[in-house]
């Protein structure tokens, strides 16, 4: 029998003692009861097996270990110049960020005065002004003579 | 400077505020303290006893910078763990692309060295279930695998996980029902005859 997501959840919270008083008591009662919930609970600690299996299966620190990380520790600088140093590489990080950015813009507007981007004019066709007077007099022209 | 008697109760807040005024011992009770229990979650996380010993100095490292910037608000614990946590993963992104050594020799290797023959401790069965659910945990989304790690060998409890991964309880319950599906689906497509049967 296919448990619902709802009971799944409540074994699993079950399982890991994190149903309060009440809920477990009503859930210890119904897992009596109903086999399915009780196998969705017993599949649950099979499931788990590998993780319990390999609890003790850990490395250790080694001898030693905390003098060499106190040795590394002295190294370090104390923490007013840790904190000083910190402030500093924000600056530098938050300058190298401005300037980034004040050359993108400098960049694009070299490009724009170049007229590298397109403005809409390239595909205008600019002419003469007494050429185009001359256009319209000879339209105007074939007009008249289309008339008479 | 923070005059301290340092001993096995001095509380975790005592010891900070000590390190904060400059004492090494009290960093170095501290340490004393965690350690054994960050390897042992680092060793989740780790192909061998070298990487596990520079990703703890590492965590160490960084508590010791960040510690004035710990709050107080949860236990020092969850503070180290998420820290602990953080490190684990970035380092485990760095380097998955260059990693060499198969899951399986990690753990083979750490029961090879447990392993006495006269007095098996660990049976062989056992073992070998410990090593597939450790296989198939390395392939888990990062979050799924934290989260069963916390919980499935940590046996921290959710509130625990909260404070250590900085979300909500109900983010914790229904990540952690994922993560055991994820994991199941996992079990029964690469080792059927591992899966439980039903009831």
């Amino acid at each position: 029998m296919q448990l619902s997501d709802n009971d799944q959840r409540l074994l699993q919270k079950y399982r890991d003692g994190e149903l309060a008083g009440s809920e477990a008591e009503a859930l210890k009662a119904r897992l009596s009861n109903e086999p399915g919930l009780a196998a969705g609970l017993a599949e649950l600690d099979e499931l788990a097996r590998g993780f319990v299996s390999g609890r003790e299966a850990t490395f250790a620190a080694p001898a030693g270990f905390t003098a060499g990380l106190l040795a590394e520790v002295r190294q370090l600088p104390d923490r007013i110049q840790m904190a000083e140093a910190e402030v500093a590489g924000s600056a530098l990080v938050m300058c190298r960020r401005l300037l980034l950015a004040a050359a993108v813009l400098f960049g694009l507007g070299l490009c724009w005065h170049a007229g590298l981007f397109d403005n809409g004019r390239n595909e205008t066709l600019e002419a003469d002004p007494a050429e185009v007077q001359r256009e319209m007099e000879r339209l105007d022209e074939l007009v008249r003579s289309r008339k008479r | 400077m923070y005059a301290l008697k340092l001993t096995t109760e001095t509380s975790d807040t005592d010891l900070i505020a000590a390190v904060l005024d400059g004492s090494e011992a009290a960093f170095g009770t501290l340490v004393d303290r965690y350690k054994d229990r960050l390897f042992r979650l680092l060793s989740r996380y780790c192909r061998d006893q070298v990487e596990c010993e520079d990703l703890a100095q590492d965590v160490f490292l960084k508590v010791f910078r960040k510690l004035d910037t710990f709050q107080g608000s949860s236990a020092f614990f969850t503070w180290l763990y998420r820290i602990a946590v953080n490190t684990a993963t970035d380092h485990l992104a760095r380097a998955s692309s260059r990693r060499l050594r198969l899951v399986e020799d990690v753990v083979l290797e750490i029961n090879e060295r447990d392993h006495d023959p006269d007095n098996p401790a660990v049976p062989a069965m056992a073992a070998e279930l410990a090593t597939v659910t450790r296989r198939i945990l390395d392939k888990l989304p990062e979050k799924y695998r934290t989260i069963l790690i916390l919980r499935e060998y940590e046996e921290l409890s959710y509130n625990e996980i909260s404070a250590v991964l900085e979300c909500n309880l109900g983010t914790v319950e229904s990540r952690l029902f994922r993560a055991r599906q994820r994991f199941k689906e996992a079990l029964e497509r690469d080792h059927p005859d591992l899966v439980p049967a039903r009831g």
